[in-house]
């Protein structure tokens, strides 16, 4: 039983190539949040702010990212894209997916949280003879980024979980490097280290959630 | 009064459902033969156009249930997910195209092998590539953790391939090779002489002798792995093994290859 | 009589069929503190909204003696931003809306502060503080860019008669340094004590601005009486 799931051998030859997957894996995650998080707050600031036929175009781009199961949309990406003349790699296709996902997500979250800023806060700056942009910047963003950091780093999360995803496309990710290494070693050790690694990641992020969450909550 | 009544039909109900589980296990005559198979790999097991898996090895499968007195059951397993599907005792047996190497001898036991095998090189009809020498800085295909993912992993720098993509089995690569996202696609070479028959748009550039043999594979410790081997040997003897490589490459096996030769288990090294 | 600082003129608003006021006019001279007193939904804090541009006129004109020097308002709730400590509201309006350098800035802002006796304070945010230090803070945000005119909408609802004294007391030491001052209020006594002249809004019209004495005292005319009159024909002042 320890000999075939927990191979000290096996997981010592297959680490490197679990390593390069590791990597891999958070250069997906880190570029398609952050990809996400910027094109989230556009999205956001456009479906709010924006005019009525971009608004529009916002509330269906949210609808529909929100509703396609990620692994649709990253083969549609991947295996249709080509086919009208768009053949994106495997790491780009992935990010493309992954981002345009969380970006919908990430509008939602930013919105609400936009919202949850009391309209009198935007009254006090035009009082003060602020103009649009800065009220957004200096006032409204900055309250409402902290009721959304407890959301966006969950949707974060999702993100970095969804990263295995990518392993269809032929994209050498955790997943798919340990999925590799089990064959070649015919032994299951490397998916259980996978498993651990993506533990490692996740849990200290999902325990600063739920600190975040803690302490936001709080009534101030 | 209403709970004896319900006594009463609780205890029917269970005696109903005991003689369904006797019935189910008497014509089951005894656990069914799991077979776990890459489905989509041809020839050797794949979906025919009304849905049933046909294929060499559902052929052989079905032949050795048989002789072992066992119903068979089919499980869609990918290739990469075999190995770890024996070690766990989800399937009994697993068979697609699966070579015997040192490695997961380690791991796993074979049954005798059964077909003589090589790898291939398939790329576009109008590719530049005519062989292995003019893979420099180009990308490869491989399927995850296949003996030819093991080839050319060892080969990448001897011929300087560029890179390699791991797919799971032979649609998506070919997806990928179609889109021009590889340019080339390194598999076994029966399943490549199959697909590609009928496939004017596709060239097998070159054959990459490896001299790799297929054979069933299972857990190490199974109780079916002695009675298994035993019965191919036979199916190898009393000719089945030769008429199946007949009906589904349309020629007479080699005389002395491992398809009609009766041989020992592969043991680990 | 001061300069006039601050004119409307013919002023017109209304929301839908509701007129609030028509062909309103008031003055503000330098350094006056004048106090408008009115029932609730009277439009006295349309009225202000009107006047800081929160909402627009639908009639009238509004002159400004120093277009540079515009108007300030201390909302009811005040309005801090809560992300910022107390010299930080101060600040960001100087930096953002006048473009002074932080340095420039800071200066401006602990000068606001020292005005409303909230130095101490300047590092706290606002839910560390009192409502009525909140309200300072606020009092010195509008201060800090240094208008003409400040608007106050019902600044003593969140104080005990003590606080509401000392805020009488920045008030006149604002009105000593110039600062024109409009205030609406539920609170008379506060009017009383505090304002230099007092006037009524009620059904659309405003009263010609009294001296407080004057317009308390017992020659007030007859509607200012009946509305001053606990018990009297018209609704009574409420609370909001």
């Amino acid at each position: 039983m320890l000999e075939t799931f927990f191979n000290g051998e096996v997981l010592l030859r297959a680490w490197p190539l679990l390593w390069e997957g590791l990597l891999l894996t958070l250069q997906l995650g880190a570029l398609s949040i952050v990809l996400g998080w910027l094109g989230g707050l556009a999205l956001a600031l456009l479906g709010l702010y924006g005019p009525a036929p971009l608004r529009a175009l916002v509330r269906a781009y949210v609808d529909v990212f929100r509703a396609l199961p990620v692994l649709v949309l990253l083969i549609l990406v991947y295996y249709a894209l080509p086919f009208v003349g768009l053949s994106l790699s495997a790491f780009a296709s992935a990010t493309l997916a992954l981002a345009a996902v969380s970006s919908a997500y990430t509008s939602e979250i930013v919105r609400a949280g936009i919202e949850a800023v009391p309209h009198g806060q935007s009254e006090a700056g035009r009082v003060l003879g602020l103009t649009f942009p800065q009220i957004l910047r200096l006032i409204v963003l900055p309250q409402a980024f902290r009721l959304v950091i407890p959301p966006l780093t969950g949707n974060s999360i999702n993100v970095l979980k969804d990263t295995a995803l990518a392993s269809v496309v032929a994209m050498p990710d955790l997943l798919k490097q340990a999925t590799q290494a089990q064959a070649l070693e015919a032994n299951p050790t490397p998916l259980i280290a996978a498993a651990g690694l993506y533990l490692l990641i996740l849990l200290p992020l999902v325990a600063m959630v739920r600190r975040l969450e803690r302490r936001l909550g709080r009534p101030s | 009064m209403e709970s004896r009544v319900g006594v009463t039909f609780r205890r029917g109900a269970w005696s109903l459902l005991l003689l369904g589980l006797f019935i189910a296990g008497q014509s089951g005559r005894a656990e069914p033969l799991v077979v776990g198979a890459n489905i989509g790999n041809v020839p050797w097991e794949f979906q025919a156009r009304d849905g049933q898996y046909v294929g060499f090895e559902i052929d052989l499968a079905r032949a050795l249930a048989e002789a072992l007195g066992r119903d068979l059951e089919l499980r869609n397993i990918p290739f990469n997910g075999l190995f770890a599907a024996v070690q766990s005792g989800r399937i009994d047996v697993a068979a697609s195209s699966i070579s015997v190497t040192p490695q997961r001898l380690g791991q796993v036991a074979f049954t005798q092998p059964f077909y003589d095998s090589d790898q291939s090189l398939t790329v576009l009809k109008a590719s530049p590539v005519q062989s292995l020498e003019d893979l420099k800085g180009r990308r490869v295909g491989v399927d995850t953790g296949s003996t030819g993912d093991i080839w050319a992993t060892a080969a990448q720098g001897r011929y300087g391939i560029g890179s390699l993509a791991r797919y799971e089995g032979l649609a998506p690569a070919m997806l990928d090779l179609q889109s021009r996202r590889i340019d080339a696609y390194l598999s076994d070479i029966p399943s490549l002489l199959y697909y590609a028959k009928d496939k004017p748009f596709l060239r097998i550039a070159e054959r990459i002798e490896t001299g790799e043999r297929y054979a069933l594979m299972l857990a190490k410790d199974s109780a079916v792995l002695e009675p298994l081997d035993a019965a191919l040997g036979e199916l190898k003897r009393n000719g089945t093994l030769a008429a199946l490589h007949e009906k589904w490459f349309g020629q007479a096996p080699a005389p002395g290859s491992s398809t009609v030769t009766v041989l020992p288990r592969p043991q680990a090294p | 009589m001061s300069a006039v600082v601050l004119s409307l003129t013919g002023a017109r608003k209304a929301f839908g069929a509701d007129e609030l006021f028509t062909d309103l006019s008031l003055t503000l001279a330098q350094g006056e503190h004048l106090c408008l007193l009115g029932p609730s939904g009277a439009g006295k804090s349309s009225l202000l909204r009107c006047l800081m541009g929160l909402e627009a006129l639908d009639e009238g004109t509004l002159t400004l003696a120093d277009p540079t020097a515009g108007l300030g308002l201390v909302f009811q709730d005040f309005r801090l931003f809560p992300h910022l400590d107390a010299l930080g509201n101060v600040t960001l309006a100087l930096r953002a809306a006048q473009g002074l350098g932080a340095r420039e800035a800071e200066v401006r802002a602990w000068d606001a502060l020292a005005q409303v006796g909230l130095e101490a304070f300047a590092h706290k945010k606002p839910r560390a503080l009192s409502g009525g230090q909140q309200q300072r803070v606020a009092i010195a945000r509008a201060l800090a860019l240094r208008p003409a005119v400040l608007l106050f909408d019902e600044p003593t609802s969140a104080l005990d008669p003590e606080r509401t004294a000392s805020l009488g007391a920045v008030l006149r030491a604002l009105t000593a340094r110039g600062v024109a001052l409009l205030t609406v209020t539920h609170d008379l006594a506060f009017a009383e004590h505090w304002a230099d002249a007092v006037a009524l809004l009620r059904e659309g019209q405003l009263t010609t601005p009294l001296p407080a004495a004057r317009f308390f005292g017992p020659e007030a005319p007859a509607g200012v009486r009946a509305f001053l009159t606990p018990g009297a024909v018209q609704e009574e002042p409420s609370e909001p």
